[in-house]
């Protein structure tokens, strides 16, 4: 249950140039400054964004290689969790977390238990009936990450978990995600903005600048040795 | 106190708006109150039980349901075309929607002759391949509400479709869901209001569609004389029949404001 990423992304003036692997079991933190290419990183991934040359592989096949094979987002395995939720508002919390089981086939009745099964280990049972409107941000967060994890993916995106959340709801949310991340088999990559968050949660770092790798190492050897000036500054920062 | 508000007051409502705002909502108020005044109000239930007028109610509702219905089957998709810019083009197309929209209802009658009548562009084929005739029917009179009327569920539903977040449905299909069961269940129901307000302005076009339906469908009772051309027909008769059926389309656009005065309405139009 690997990735493999190298490839090369360009959309318009810029362009996003990696030759990355991910492993199962690991979490990768991708850091870097806005519009450097990390959720770019993460939608071709997805299969929100096509590559222009190279190949993205999951599981050792090629879902992208920039021409001809392209495998859409429904078919690839991969949960993705939005920098803002996404949550369906229409539905209830119930359903937005059934919704990517009962999009696969699994019957309305069962995907609605296996939902509940997923909200009470997120510690969330109460917020079934609930429309994403009336719940906290922290709560969507975890409602958010349920709906990624109720496919079973291969690979769990996170495109900045919690960057919208307040500084009060983030201890919880990053206690939690942690145990829940732990127990996620698959490859898990994390973009994120604030060191402590990839502290928290990562083993392995990546930071991208305009498009670039330029550092890729553990956290420890970020703040120890620095790649570039952003890194420092990046690393320093943390409290 | 009440002096500063006196005065607050006539600020805020200068003459020269005052007066000719006044003039426009007498001049919008008075043709009803007259209706309402001279209607035949005695033999009311007698005029619209007449089999010639029951026949034109129903026509009307028949022809103005399946041309809503034809409208929506094929508007619908248009108006996500035209939102998503799928195709090649798509402000050419969009204004080239509007046109039956501005066009006089008589000349949208016209072209639609042109088009379908027997010896039309694609009438000919029909009539001569197929021996389907559409003018003078029962079925042209759907063509032609639905060809003035689509043009109103599409930019209704096209603002709708443009107002919906994309990552919804990027969300959708990275959950495993095909494009559409991503439609059915995310972009459908959050264009909803939009879906509603359309189709009600639609529907009420298309039952009220005179010019078109004269021009293309004729004026046959029973079979293409609708409400619309039932009041007319009837005005060079009887006065108090015409102004009988008028009142029951007034009732209907009346009803149609009152049940789009809430939310869709508002929401249709800002999405």
């Amino acid at each position: 249950m690997s990735v493999q990423v190298a490839a090369t992304v360009a959309r318009g003036e810029f362009n996003l140039r990696v030759d990355l692997s991910f492993a199962p079991g690991e979490i990768t933190a991708v850091m870097g400054p806005n519009g450097a290419g990390k959720s770019t990183l993460l939608r071709s991934i997805a299969g929100l964004q096509p590559v222009d040359s190279g190949h993205v592989s999951i599981n050792g096949t090629v879902v992208d290689d920039g021409d001809r094979i392209l495998i859409a987002p429904e078919l690839r395995n991969v949960g993705l969790v939005f920098q803002d939720y996404a949550l369906f508002p229409h539905l209830s919390v119930l359903e937005n977390v059934a919704f990517g089981p009962r999009s696969r086939g699994v019957s309305a009745g069962q995907a609605r238990i296996n939902a509940q099964d997923l909200l009470d280990r997120l510690g969330i049972s109460e917020l079934g009936k609930r429309r994403p409107a009336a719940i906290s941000g922290g709560q969507a967060q975890r409602v958010a990450l349920a709906r990624a994890l109720a496919t079973s993916p291969a690979v769990l995106l996170l495109d900045e978990p919690m960057a919208a959340l307040d500084a009060e709801s983030k201890v919880a949310v990053r206690e939690e995600l942690h145990i829940a991340l732990a127990e996620f088999t698959g490859v898990t990559i994390m973009v994120s903005h604030e060191p402590q968050d990839a502290r928290a949660l990562a083993s392995r770092a990546i930071v991208i600048e305009n498009g670039r790798v330029t550092q890729d190492a553990s956290l420890d050897a970020l703040a120890q040795d620095p790649a570039t000036t952003y890194v420092a500054a990046l690393m320093r920062s943390t409290p | 106190m009440s002096r500063t508000s006196k005065r607050r007051l006539r600020t805020a409502r200068p003459w020269f708006l005052l007066l000719p705002g006044a003039v426009a909502l007498t001049f919008l108020i008075v043709p009803l109150i007259a209706l309402l005044s001279q209607a035949p109000w005695g033999s009311f239930l007698q005029i619209l039980s007449n089999p010639a007028a029951l026949d034109a109610l129903r026509l009307s509702l028949e022809t103005s349901l399946m041309a809503t219905l034809v409208a929506l089957v094929f508007g619908v998709p248009l108006a996500w075309l035209l939102a998503r810019e799928v195709l090649p083009g798509t402000r050419f197309w969009r204004a080239l929607v509007l046109v039956p929209l501005l066009l006089p209802p008589v000349v949208a009658g016209v072209t639609l002759l042109a088009a379908f009548g027997r010896r039309g562009l694609v009438g000919q084929w029909l009539y001569n391949g197929l021996g389907v005739q559409l003018p003078f029917t029962t079925v042209g009179v759907i063509v032609a509400e639905a060809f003035v009327a689509m043009p109103f569920l599409i930019i209704t539903l096209e603002g709708g479709f443009r107002g919906v977040d994309r990552r919804y449905e990027e969300a959708a299909s990275t959950l495993g869901a095909s494009a559409w069961t991503t439609f059915r269940r995310i972009t459908l129901p959050m264009v909803w209001p939009a879906i509603v307000a359309g189709t009600v302005l639609c529907w009420a076009r298309a039952l009220g569609e005179f010019g078109a339906t004269i021009t293309f469908a004729g004026n046959f009772p029973g079979v293409t004389q609708t409400m619309p051309l039932a009041v007319y027909t009837a005005l060079e008769s009887d006065r108090g029949v015409a102004i009988a059926l008028s009142i029951v389309l007034l009732a209907v656009s009346v009803t149609v404001l009152v049940a789009l005065r809430g939310r869709y309405l508002r929401s249709g139009a800002s999405a």
